[in-house]
């Protein structure tokens, strides 16, 4: 009687599968989805609706100029600072040659 | 007092030198600044592409093959420009085209989803046995929206030319079938 049972439980369980099974899937779907299904994480919900930034920085001369015209203003502020941190045993001197000043 | 006036007149001189102006323009009006991508691009682009996926095959053919409007669920759009553009200026109006046509259902995804199955989760353990929601009845979605910006910038000296292009991919979910490609071009002339 069990094992009646059992065949009759087996036999509808595998019915069933294939009636899901559309007649021109692929045999081998379920082991393509296991394969997608290991990789499911958060990182997939974080792609969804959102931009991905890959951009890449374009030649342009004018913000290269202005670029070179800030860095040489940094570097200008940055020697001034240095040179108000010294100013008691440097004193500058124009064209900026400092010389020992003994007070 | 002769000896406020020049404070009074510096006091003064400061007032006006730093009167920022600040005034409620139209949405829909062109202000090009600096040349970059702005939200003029963003809505042409908007409206180029709601007025392509609206009116394409893809939608009616959907409609007589399954007698349902499509589900569809916006992925990812990849920013290759060499400008910061977002997407969702425009993938926002492409949602809302969607809904208020009454033809195209529209499915959350990203981190709204999340957000909705942690409330969810929530539900089962705090909200009424009569109230809360079940799992598993979300909607699958039949197709995915992604899409790409790319740019290509030419400049000799003063001069500088811009192209933008956005390219949004529409494909069915169920069998990568590619059903709709629309795209936007935009290029501008930029004179210092």
């Amino acid at each position: 009687m069990k094992k009646y049972l059992l065949s009759l439980a087996l036999a509808l369980a595998f019915s069933g599968f294939a009636l899901a099974q559309s007649s021109d899937q692929n045999p081998r779907a379920q082991e393509a989805y296991e394969a997608y299904a290991q990789q499911t994480d958060s990182l997939h919900a974080s792609t969804l609706g959102a931009t991905i930034d890959k951009t890449y920085e374009a030649y342009d001369p004018i913000l290269i100029k202005e670029q070179r015209r800030e860095d040489r203003r940094e570097f200008r502020r940055e020697l001034r600072l240095e040179r108000a941190r010294n100013r008691n045993i440097f004193w500058s001197q124009p064209y900026g040659y400092p010389y020992w000043n003994p007070w | 007092m002769k000896t406020f006036i020049p404070f009074l007149l510096f006091a003064l001189l400061l007032g006006f030198s730093c009167n920022r102006q600040v005034q409620r323009i139209e949405t829909d009006t062109t202000v090009d600044l600096s040349g970059r991508w702005n939200d003029t691009d963003a809505r042409l682009t908007a409206a180029e592409l709601v007025t392509e996926i609206m009116g394409r095959p893809w939608l009616e053919r959907h409609v007589s093959k399954t007698g349902e409007e499509p589900v569809v669920i916006v992925g990812m759009v990849e920013n290759k420009s060499h400008e910061h553009i977002e997407a969702e200026v425009f993938t926002k109006e492409l949602e809302k085209a969607f809904i208020q046509s009454g033809r195209v259902r529209l499915v959350q995804g990203g981190e709204k989803r999340e957000q909705i199955r942690r409330e969810r989760a929530d539900q089962q353990s705090n909200a009424s046995k009569s109230t809360m929601k079940q799992w598993g009845l979300e909607v699958g979605a039949d197709y995915m929206l992604q899409g790409s910006i790319n740019s290509i910038m030419d400049a000799y000296k003063k001069k500088k030319v811009i192209y933008y292009q956005i390219d949004m991919i529409l494909t069915d979910m169920e069998t990568n079938e590619v059903v709709w490609i629309g795209d936007k071009k935009i290029k501008k002339f930029v004179k210092n």
